[in-house]
């Protein structure tokens, strides 16, 4: 029988088919049977347990710490409630604790838990504690409730009155942390500073918890897991569910001229639906969702077989686009990630993702909606010309081969450290016995704090004493308090951090806010306002900026010959003399802007060249400074593929000449890449320590882009602040192999 | 990482603290804005206080504790605290607990069951108190046990028994606490540098003494003190039967909790607890703007307290003593937790009048 697939035959948009094929379950029994309840429970419905399943309950039964990086669908939550349910059944005192990234997960999955509550018939009453918990209920959520469900924001405020938690704080015996990549960079650091304090509240109510972690795919779990927590943890990476047959196309719009992404998406959902598949298509955003959508519907004889899906629709709306799914009336339904949350939509035949969402395990996420138990299953991706895109387009092993995404988080930064000490001191007074949670940063930041009366040293430790609330201190987002508003028509548009104000707020800037226009007609700098008027125009601007980084404490040094790279303090200094205006794709006007200097410090990671390779390069007719700017950008542009982050995430510099007076960089040829968090995120670190495979996967990027002078899939970058002034394509190459060529070499 | 500049870390920390003030200054004394505030201080009395403060710093600099705060060091059962004991006489008013016990047996709905609707009905046929329903066919169950209840003499049953009928605002719950003698009474009246979590810098209790309010105030002298004063405190409450305090519920009591939890000193369970608020926003809600303490002894007691120190300033005033030295700021948040305290023993009073006439 012919396969039904969307994809025409010959189509030359087709650059790759993987096919992966199905598997079978794979079932295993503990040791020791689970008690009772349990085991009648699983036994009457039928449920037999997938190996990791059973290693999650072997794993804690021995006091292990678990990192679970296993599929979705894959029987997850049954696989860190099964060990959790067994220990509150063993111990009448223990509770258990669920973290999740956000509410609505929460929600979710507190359906699942008290199904199976109802299903064990043991009361462990598990309860929702966030923010829209009613007050009147709260007391016995406390005092009864031996799993609660909560978000890192919630608990960030509930550590303070620990002392109303002390039956469920020192009985606490599991800590589940689901979702827990999305626990990386400044987040991630607050978060992890978070789970020492909840560590340390415990230990006062004499509570010792285990942390079982549940993350997407990543090429470092034990580690991100070590660091999250500050424990090690036992990896289980492999999922015993089974699996239909699978067909990933990888389809490259760019290998046909004159056609969009968009719209190769949606001609490929449409004959999906033509073939019979029931298919669901991801867009980038709200807006691109609608445009698909509404595109694909014009098409039809009957559009009432398309819907489109997005967050902050009604229950009402959600269930009935479930309803149509399920009943078969609904042929396809385009959405954005939102779909992540809130909506069942079950197996589907086909998915389609329109542009690759930004790391590899958010792509398997999305194309793992495509599959009916045991029936074959079809995911497209549509490339946009983005470098990442068209890295896996003509790379389409490195996407299939394994993980190489690092999640990273630096809880040492004392930016954020220093905040959640603050919160620490006003739990517990803070004591020596705390340096084994906190690290090493902690001494030196003692002194200041208490110079600015915000700890006072006691002969009991020290005590917090600020006049204002310790938790108002610390942002768990890591949005600081420099924050701009930017607001239209008396609304609050959004806030952006002072870098992006500049950058994208600034007086004549053109912002666009979920699919609208707007100008910015006035900037308040004292008051960190911003004002924007609704417009149309043909135009956009974009801000013209020069950086300039200053090392400071050199953390780590490796030299590979005439190569050097160190990592350490970089003060980052940018300056914005104007703004372009440009109209499809022209500058029209260059125009001044009146902004201070932007100054921050953070971590980098520097390489200086040898002081030859400018005149060696100049020799074969390259421009060096083009070749530094496009290996810089080159280099950002495929971080993602390496470290689980966003490519604004970070900054980036070069420079024929570093000027670094009295160091051995002074005068070299360089590139640096730094942290855009103030006081470092832990990706310029990871960077310097993956270097080898980092410049490797630039320089294929670089070297199998067919253009000739470069474009927006190698070394341009959407956000320079140079407009892409100089760039070198062939000294982009000769910079990355010699960077390369040092490293492997070295 | 040590060319970070933790200073100016901890500087920023404090900057971003002190951005999130707990009160709010409400520009041109517009009362019209304050229901919108929690915790709102009109311009003219944050103008007032902030005089007030630079005037004691000029008054007292230089100045000694022991020269300007009229105390003495005593050792408490942590190490030494200052005390400042101080003495007032208000109208003699004392507990009617035979009274009082009257007034809960004609109270029908005490009994489970009785509705107002019922309550007319029954009265209409005779039934005066609760003991004429012994015999009643279907509510005399009910009413043996409120009658168990009530010849218990159990003031903290009652008073549960009252909360449950009827919530925590109604003047039963105040009829029970008479049944106390007045010198098993307590008052507590906590200022502290915030509102939840942070250091208290004084422990307000009084006393009364055939007429007299005895008032003996904890004054952390330094932070490093506190659970000195702290541990000072609960010793010092502990012979109390009766706790009243003005929004303790919320604040002073579970407040007191938290810094013995803090500490890791024992928190004996608290005795009895009358909190003031609740009867007396019910009592006088519509006669006053707020329910707050000053208001009410404005608007009530007809007691004008002059120059009073806000509560909410209290922590800038603690602040420029501890970064000064000068005890002078001291002076007013010794005043005013002393005024609290008095009040309370008034309204206990007053209440008195009313509930028993209710």
């Amino acid at each position: 029988m012919q396969r039904r697939t969307g994809i025409r035959p010959g189509d030359p948009g087709v650059v790759h088919v993987e096919h992966l094929p199905g598997r079978a379950a794979l079932y295993d029994r503990p040791a020791e049977p689970l008690p009772a309840p349990l085991a009648v429970w699983l036994e009457r419905d039928g449920i037999r347990l997938y190996t990791h399943q059973v290693r999650a309950v072997e794993e804690v039964r021995r006091g292990h710490d678990l990192v679970m990086t296993t599929p979705t669908a894959s029987g997850k939550t049954l696989a860190f409630t099964l060990p959790v349910l067994e220990r509150l059944l063993a111990d009448p005192c223990a509770t258990a604790l669920y973290l999740y990234p956000t509410k609505a997960l929460a929600n979710d999955q507190l359906r699942a838990l008290r199904a199976i509550e109802t299903s064990v018939g043991v009361p462990f009453e598990p309860a929702l504690y966030d923010g829209d918990t009613p007050a009147a209920v709260r007391p016995g959520i406390r005092n009864r409730s031996r799993i609660i469900l909560s978000n890192p924001y919630e608990l960030h405020h509930v550590l303070p009155w620990h002392a109303k938690w002390h039956r469920f704080l020192s009985g606490l015996s599991v800590v589940v942390v689901d979702e827990a990549h999305r626990y990386r960079g400044v987040f991630g650091a607050n978060v992890a500073l978070l789970l020492r304090r909840l560590r340390r509240v415990c230990r006062h109510h004499s509570g010792d918890p285990l942390f079982v972690l549940s993350t997407a795919t990543l090429a470092n779990p034990v580690e991100f897991a070590e660091v999250l927590t500050g424990r090690r943890a036992s990896l289980i990476d492999e999922s015993g569910a089974p699996r239909g047959p699978h067909e990933f196309v990888f389809y490259n719009p760019s290998a046909k001229a004159g056609q969009s992404t968009l719209v190769e998406a949606k001609r490929i959902l449409l004959d999906c639906v033509d073939q019979g598949l029931q298919t669901l298509c991801f867009a980038p955003s709200r807006k691109t969702a609608e445009l698909i959508a509404s595109w694909a519907r014009d098409d039809l004889a009957d559009p009432a077989l398309i819907a489109s899906y997005r967050a902050g629709y009604l229950p009402a709306e959600r269930r009935e686009i479930e309803r149509g799914l399920k009943e078969g009336r609904l042929r396809g339904v385009v959405t954005t990630n939102a779909l992540e949350l809130g909506i069942d939509v079950g197996g589907l035949d086909a998915v389609v993702i329109a542009g690759y969402p930004g790391s590899v395990s958010a792509t398997w996420q999305q194309a793992g909606r495509a599959g009916r138990t045991g029936e074959p299953a079809l995911a497209v991706l549509v490339a946009n010309e983005g470098p990442l895109d068209q890295y896996y387009m003509r790379h389409p092993r490195a996407f299939f081969a394994r993980p190489h995404e690092h999640a990273c988080l630096d809880p040492a930064n004392p930016m954020v450290l220093a905040g959640h000490l603050l919160c620490a001191a006003a739990e517990l007074p803070l004591t020596d016995a705390d340096l084994s949670l906190f690290g090493e940063g902690l001494t030196p930041l003692l002194e200041p704090l208490a110079s600015h009366h915000l700890l006072r040293p006691t002969p009991w430790g020290h005590v917090y004493c600020g006049r204002g609330r310790a938790v108002d201190a610390v942002d768990l987002a890591g949005r600081d308090e420099d924050r701009f508003t930017v607001v239209a028509d008396g609304h609050l548009l959004e806030t952006l951090d002072r870098g992006q104000a500049y950058r994208e707020a600034h007086p004549g800037a053109v912002l666009l806010h979920q699919g609208e226009t707007y100008r910015v007609t006035a900037m308040d700098l004292a008051t960190r306002s911003c004002t924007a008027e609704p417009v149309e125009v043909d135009y956009h601007t974009q801000p013209l900026f020069s950086t300039a980084i200053t090392p400071g404490t050199v953390d780590e040094e490796r030299s590979f010959g005439e190569l050097t790279v160190r990592t350490g303090e970089v003060t980052v200094v940018q300056e914005f003399p104007g703004y372009r205006v440009r109209r499809y794709g022209e500058t029209v006007a260059v125009l001044p802007l009146e902004l201070p200097p932007l100054s921050f410090e953070t971590t980098g990671c520097w390489w200086a060249f040898s002081p030859q390779l400018a005149t060696e390069l100049a020799a074969i007719g390259i421009d060096p400074a083009g070749g530094l700017h496009g290996a810089e950008h080159a280099l950002i542009g495929c971080l993602p593929v390496h470290l689980l982050c966003d490519r604004n995430d970070l900054g980036g510099f070069s420079t024929l000449r570093f000027s670094m007076a009295g160091r051995s960089e002074d005068g070299r040829p360089g590139i640096c890449i730094y942290d855009g968090l103030p006081g470092g995120a832990g990706l310029a670190r990871t960077a310097a320590a993956l270097l080898p495979e980092i410049a490797a996967t630039a320089l294929r990027l670089v070297v199998d882009c067919p253009c000739e002078d470069g474009c927006p899939s190698c070394i341009y970058s959407p956000k320079c602040g140079n407009d892409n002034q100089p760039l070198d394509k062939r000294g982009t190459a000769a910079v990355l192999e010699a960077l390369l060529g040092a490293a492997t070499t070295g | 990482m040590d060319s970070v500049p933790l200073g100016r870390v901890a500087a920023r920390l404090a900057e971003t603290i002190d951005e999130h003030q707990e009160y709010t200054v409400v520009e041109n004394d517009n009362i019209y804005r304050t229901s919108f505030i929690d915790r709102h201080l009109f311009s003219s009395e944050y103008g007032r206080a902030r005089s007030l403060l630079t005037e004691l710093l000029a008054a007292h600099d230089g100045a000694d504790l022991e020269e300007v705060v009229d105390g003495e060091s005593i050792d408490g059962p942590l190490g030494e605290t200052w005390v400042v004991r101080s003495s007032e006489q208000v109208p003699r008013s004392s507990p009617a607990p035979g009274a009082a016990l009257e007034r809960l047996h004609q109270d029908l709905r005490l009994v489970h069951g009785v509705g107002p609707a019922l309550e007319t009905r029954l009265r209409r046929r005779g039934y005066g108190a609760i003991g004429d329903l012994r015999w009643h066919r279907r509510l005399a169950p009910a009413a043996r046990g409120v009658l168990d209840t009530l010849d218990g003499a159990d003031p903290t049953a009652i008073a549960r028994l009252c909360t449950e009928r009827h919530g925590a605002s109604h003047p039963g719950v105040f009829l029970a606490t008479e049944l106390y003698g007045e010198d098993e009474h307590v008052y507590l009246d906590l200022e502290t540098l915030g509102l939840f979590s942070r250091p208290v810098i004084l422990f307000g209790i009084a006393r009364l003494r055939s007429g007299i309010v005895e008032v003996e105030q904890h004054l952390v002298t330094d932070l490093d003190r506190e659970r000195g004063a702290l541990a000072a405190a609960l010793a010092a409450l502990g012979d109390g039967r009766l706790l009243v305090s003005f929004n303790g519920r919320a604040f002073d009591v579970p407040y007191l909790a938290e810094r013995a939890a803090y500490y890791g000193l024992p928190h004996p369970a608290p005795p009895h607890h009358l909190d003031l608020l609740p009867i007396s926003r019910r009592c006088w809600r519509d006669r006053l703007s707020d329910c707050r303490l000053g208001t009410i002894e404005a608007g009530v007691l007809g007691h004008d307290r002059g120059d009073d120190l806000p509560s909410a300033m209290v922590p800038e005033f603690y602040a420029a003593y501890q970064r000064t030295g000068n005890p002078g700021p001291l002076l007013p948040v010794l005043a005013h937790n002393r005024e609290d305290l008095v009040s309370m023993v008034r309204i206990v009073a007053r209440l008195r009048e009313v509930c028993h006439a209710a």
